[in-house]
């Protein structure tokens, strides 16, 4: 099976450089964007499989990014990389139509796993309308 | 003075009995001072009461030849008081002055007093009347000074209103500073939270990834010195969400989120998560809790906190024995009891233990660190839900952590999620549905059911209900037999297709259980704010509907 092509649209140099060592570690072919306005450039150049998507983001938030992404692709697996609570994600969530969290401060081997999980249960993996 | 008119007094004398002498008897029986003089100051009256007032006879006021000099001491108010007296006699018709004189005994006296021109015994007289004014002048004096007295004391009482005025638009001003102060306060920890948990979590995964190997092999000691540090940064992080905890509690910026949670369920549950670490310790765990569903009004995750931090209090403090948990339905409230056998709490100590940061009876190395911040938030959590906790223990003989929930009636859960629903579709500006499920003849059937299959019935519909929303609502079961739902952000229409949702579900199960021939149901519902302006209104015009 063909690596699947990640995108991480993230400000934090950091975490990238983490979670890029992470998804790599669980076969990912990872790229990334330091803000929002890179991340939709390469949203349309590269087409990725998956974007992870920090919501907090100078200039061009992940909010804003997402609705971008939807404007023109309603089916794209968006997960947005998050510090909040459960229960303000699930606000988010119904709000923005993406199709999962990653809660940066938990442990993000966990995370990724989820991710896996979700990308191979459902390939054909569709966002609710 | 010619054109005066003068009276003729000569001529009353004609009164039939009434002697000339006889005046003089009248004038002494009055009290007005009263005096005849010529025109050269000669007195022919001079009544008992003039003379009470001057202190002088008629004799001693005819004596001295100018009776003025004895009662205006000074010449100037002397000269000054009989230019008036005389510019009064000019004018025509009747006229007083006020005059102030000494009498005898060297008293000041204020009098009133009116001349006009007699004709007595054939001669042009002077007849006077004086008035003694002093009280009364006193008097005013008096009622003005207080008159003045309360003007000046209105004066300050209307500046004093001003002030406060002016205190209350600095307090409300002060009010607005410090609700941006508060504002920025709790924007303050969000942000701080934030800006810690970031590093945290990109150090913490630096570490997960070599432990994981994912930069290469490692040995042993390396994992070791990592896993330490690893697990001191998930300190590290539970430090910095529990001090987010209480610095919300203490703001007053927890909102609970009350459902209806069975607890004997919930704590059943919990004890699932913590059996790895019992087992670990070889520790049992006793469960205390009446085989039934025991509801309370409560937060399920705030108290899932309060259980958790109680729960691995004692774990971490219990090496030997057992922990044990009971939960007790009272009258009016909930109690519940966490008790070990571990370590205990010094006496010194016990009014601490609900402090922030304050740790007692920690072993050295051994187990998970704990951050001194939980049972100050498990307070907050209790008192929040309006309950009270208290500790117990004795060092050495274990501890005990006792607190109680209060018991809310249905119809005071009711009316809180109902203005709760409305208050939030006020907010939002969004519409609120209440859907009123009636069981007719409710307390006739409660006859025919036992108390048992009744409840099993109500609580078989209620589930129904539930799970044939497909949006967020609220059921509350009531005493009366009604099944109240109330469904935020639905309109009308919404209103009406998920009754009639809940009807074909609610009629499936009671055919299905063949008691359609005994409950019959009546629906209705109304939305806030289009039908109803209150939640009185609201219950009333959905019974109806």
């Amino acid at each position: 099976m063909d690596k699947k092509k990640i995108l991480v649209i993230d400000d934090e140099p950091d975490f990238l450089e983490m979670i890029k060592l992470r998804l790599e570690a669980n076969n990912y072919e990872v790229l990334t964007a330091l803000n929002g306005k890179e991340g939709l450039e390469k949203v349309q150049q590269e087409k990725p499989d998956v974007v992870l998507l920090d919501i907090l983001m100078p200039e061009l938030d992940g909010l804003s990014v997402l609705r971008r992404i939807r404007s023109y692709n309603k089916n794209l697996p968006v997960f947005i990389i998050t510090a909040f609570s459960n229960e303000e994600r699930f606000k988010l969530a119904n709000k923005l139509h993406a199709s999962g969290f990653i809660v940066k401060t938990s442990d993000l081997k966990q995370e990724v796993d989820n991710i896996n999980s979700i990308l191979n249960i459902a390939p054909q993996y569709k966002v609710k309308k | 003075m010619k054109k005066q008119k003068t009276k003729d007094l000569d001529g009353q004398q004609k009164l039939p009995g009434l002697l000339v002498r006889d005046w003089q008897k009248v004038f002494d029986a009055m009290d007005i001072g009263i005096t005849a003089s010529d025109k050269n100051g000669h007195f022919e009256i001079f009544n008992s009461k003039m003379q009470a007032i001057t202190g002088y006879t008629l004799e001693q006021a005819n004596a001295c030849g100018d009776f003025s000099r004895l009662i205006y001491p000074d010449p100037l108010e002397r000269q000054e008081a009989l230019e008036r007296l005389n510019e009064i006699m000019q004018k025509p018709g009747y006229h007083e002055i006020e005059t102030q004189i000494q009498a005898k005994d060297g008293t000041k006296k204020i009098l009133s007093v009116s001349t006009s021109l007699i004709n007595y015994k054939g001669r042009v007289m002077f007849l006077s009347i004086y008035q003694d004014v002093t009280q009364r002048r006193k008097d005013e004096q008096t009622l003005k000074q207080v008159k003045d007295e309360l003007e000046i004391q209105a004066w300050g009482l209307q500046k004093a209103n001003a002030g406060i005025k002016d205190l209350y638009k600095e307090l409300e001003k002060k009010t607005r500073e410090v609700e941006k102060l508060d504002q920025v306060k709790s924007d303050f920890i969000s942000t701080v939270s934030h800006e810690l948990r970031t590093p945290l979590a990109i150090t913490k995964e630096g570490i997960s990834l070599v432990l994981d190997k994912v930069a290469g092999e490692t040995n042993e000691k390396q994992e070791k010195i990592l896993s330490t540090a690893r697990s001191n940064i998930d300190r590290l992080a539970r430090i910095i969400d529990e001090l987010l905890d209480v610095s919300k509690i203490e703001a007053g910026k927890v909102e609970l989120k009350r459902r209806l949670v069975d607890i004997a369920g919930l704590i059943r549950q919990l004890t699932f998560s913590f059996e790895p670490s019992l087992k670990e310790k070889n520790l049992e765990l006793k469960v205390n809790i009446p085989e039934k569903q025991i509801d309370a009004f409560v937060d399920p995750d705030k108290l899932t906190q309060v259980f958790t931090n109680l729960i691995g209090n004692a774990l971490k403090f219990t090496d030997k024995g057992y922990i044990e948990i009971s939960l007790q339905e009272k009258e009016k409230e909930i109690a519940c009891i966490v008790a070990d056998t571990g370590l205990g709490i010094a006496k010194e100590d016990l009014p601490k233990v609900f402090n922030k940061f304050e740790q007692f009876g920690r072993l050295p190395g051994g187990g998970e660190k704990g951050t001194g911040l939980g049972l100050a938030i498990t307070k907050g959590i209790i008192e929040l839900h309006g309950g009270k906790i208290w500790a117990e223990s004795k060092l050495g003989a274990g501890a005990k952590f006792s607190f109680i929930l209060p018991k809310y009636t249905t119809e005071e859960i009711f009316k809180e999620y109902l203005n709760n629903g409305m208050r939030e579709a006020m907010e939002e500006k969004a519409r609120m549905a209440l859907i009123v499920i009636s069981i007719l003849e409710f307390n006739k059937l409660k006859q025919e059911f036992s108390d048992e299959k009744m409840g099993a019935i109500l609580r078989s519909m209620q589930g129904i209900i539930k799970d044939t929303l497909r949006r967020k609502g609220d059921v509350v079961l009531k005493e009366s037999g009604e099944m109240v739902v109330i469904l935020a952000g639905c309109d009308k229409e919404a209103a009406s297709s998920v009754e009639n949702r809940l009807k074909e579900a609610l009629d499936k199960y009671l055919t299905n259980e063949k008691l359609s021939g005994e409950i019959k149901l009546r629906f209705g519902s109304a939305v806030y704010p289009d039908e109803a302006k209150n939640d009185q209104e609201l219950i009333e015009k959905a019974k109806k509907a």
